[in-house]
């Protein structure tokens, strides 16, 4: 045995026994989700009413240099969020689309009697760039932070406890509910029924579906009644009512509170600057 | 019908954070004054709101794209006074689960909804004896629906005019005539109401009249 290979001694109790090597220690949570969640909620809450007061098309690309560097403290995929910011609603999409068409006088560029015009762009521009920083601040509020805490969290900035427990209790049944009525779905589906009515051309079809849809409906509603009087006798049994259902929010670290004072801070400059400072 | 995030100025927004925080207030301390236990509605609540939310996904075909029920008319007349509270929930996870609507603007939103939502479930409660209770339902159901068209309409122009983004005669025009496109959909939704109504009439009447005697 060369000499400068150290021995292992194994001690007479350990010998016979198998190790495994030691398994490699989970990487640390990124920073975001190391940020309390109630100073998260007030620093991302401030950074959201300012981003909602930008109006000059300047400022959006220091907003989203912002948004850019929160996301990459956040260790979210980028997919996830460009996943949740392609769908803004038909409404953003028909207006950013809209705007440069309509608004403005100083034409850019002209097709027939469309007109492309730069006061329009320079708003549709201005209102998407504002609408999915908004959108992206959220995601990383709600991706960042369990649902719990995040409600534990509002209820220490004075949510009332009743608007808090019926949120925890709708979650808790959302998805059972969402899976009822994708059952119930299927099943017409496979006794023959299809929807053929349309609402563009109401007729016998339309009169036929309406009925059927408003009793499934009615009874998904009635399922879920039924239920709720076994869930409230069940919680009853737990003690509901007599403790608080969701956690306490502990005050959080000075990091996190230091955390959210920069971003508290960045959120009025941006305001200072947007009001003409 | 929701209003997306960074459309509105901020004292609409913050006007719309400070009705649903009076509204919700109302409601939650309405139910503790007329309630023993309170929390004893709040699994029917929860539960009822889960399905709504389920159950307005329903699309309706409308060529080249489809509508989908808002059924806030409904839920007022199911809830009562909690559905502003259940509204204020309902859009929250959408705004949290599919980035319909938002963070910023769910105060807005939860009061164009729940403002016709509780007018609704009054329509209901005051019609159901002098008119029968499927007409009312059809009068709640469709009067939550064309009075949240008019509500959207009202903020979104409120919105535009403020930031001179819509000028001309033609534009709000425009706008207008999209407030008219919603009339057809305030009788489809009245409908609805009104054969889930009989429908709960028929297999759990309790679930009507223990809110209707509110």
């Amino acid at each position: 045995m060369p000499k400068d290979r150290a021995e292992v001694v194994i001690s007479p109790d350990l010998r016979g026994r198998q190790f495994s090597p030691p398994a490699p220690l989970p990487p640390s949570p990124a920073w975001l989700r190391r940020w309390r969640p109630l100073p998260k909620l007030v620093g991302l809450g401030a950074l959201m009413a300012a981003c909602a007061q930008v109006r000059r098309l300047a400022l959006l690309p220091l907003v989203w240099v912002l948004v850019a560097l929160l996301w990459a403290l956040s260790g979210l995929p980028l997919r996830q969020g460009l996943r949740r910011l392609a769908a803004p609603g038909a409404l953003l999409i028909a207006f950013v689309a809209l705007l440069p068409l309509v608004v403005g006088d100083t034409i850019l560029w002209r097709w027939g009697s469309l007109a492309l015009r730069w006061e329009g762009l320079e708003r549709a521009l201005c209102l998407g760039g504002r609408s999915l920083a908004l959108l992206a601040l959220a995601t990383l509020l709600v991706e960042t932070t369990p649902l719990p805490a995040l409600l534990a969290a509002l209820r220490a900035v004075g949510i009332p406890d009743l608007l808090l427990e019926l949120a925890w209790l709708t979650q808790r049944y959302l998805q059972e509910i969402g899976a009822q009525w994708q059952q119930m779905q299927r099943a017409a589906r496979l006794r023959g029924w299809q929807p053929r009515g349309s609402l563009w051309r109401p007729g016998p079809a339309l009169r036929q579906d309406l009925p059927f849809l408003a009793a499934a409906v009615g009874t998904l509603l009635v399922r879920s009644y039924e239920r709720s009087e076994r869930v409230y006798q069940a919680l009853r049994l737990r003690g509901y009512g007599k403790a608080p259902l969701l956690p306490e929010e502990r005050a959080g670290d000075p990091c996190s509170w230091a955390a959210s004072g920069l971003a508290v801070a960045v959120a009025l400059g941006l305001v200072w600057v947007q009001l003409g400072g | 019908m929701h209003i997306s995030e960074g459309l509105l100025p901020a004292p609409l927004w913050l006007g719309g954070y400070g009705i649903t925080a009076l509204l919700t207030g109302w409601s939650l301390r309405l139910l503790q004054r007329l309630e023993k236990d309170p929390r004893r509605q709040l699994p029917k609540a929860a539960l009822l709101t889960a399905a709504f939310f389920v159950a307005s996904s329903l699309h309706l075909p409308f060529p080249p794209a489809s509508l989908h029920l808002l059924l806030n008319g409904l839920l007022g007349v199911l809830l009562g006074v909690l559905a502003y509270p259940a509204i204020v929930v309902g859009l929250f996870f959408q705004a949290v689960a599919f980035g319909h609507g938002g963070l910023t603007t769910l105060g807005i939103n939860a009061a164009i909804m729940g403002i016709p939502a509780l007018l609704a479930g009054g329509i209901f409660r005051a019609g159901r004896r002098p008119m029968g209770a499927g007409l009312a339902a059809f009068w709640a159901g469709a009067a939550g629906v064309g009075l949240a068209a008019l509500l959207f309409y009202g903020v979104l122009m409120a919105a535009l005019l403020g930031e001179g983004t819509v000028s001309t005669q033609a534009e709000r025009l425009a706008l207008g005539s999209l407030v008219m496109a919603h009339l057809p959909l305030a009788a489809v939704e009245g409908l609805f109401t009104r054969w889930v109504v009989r429908f709960l009439q028929r297999v759990q009447p309790e679930l009507l009249g223990e809110d209707a005697k509110r």
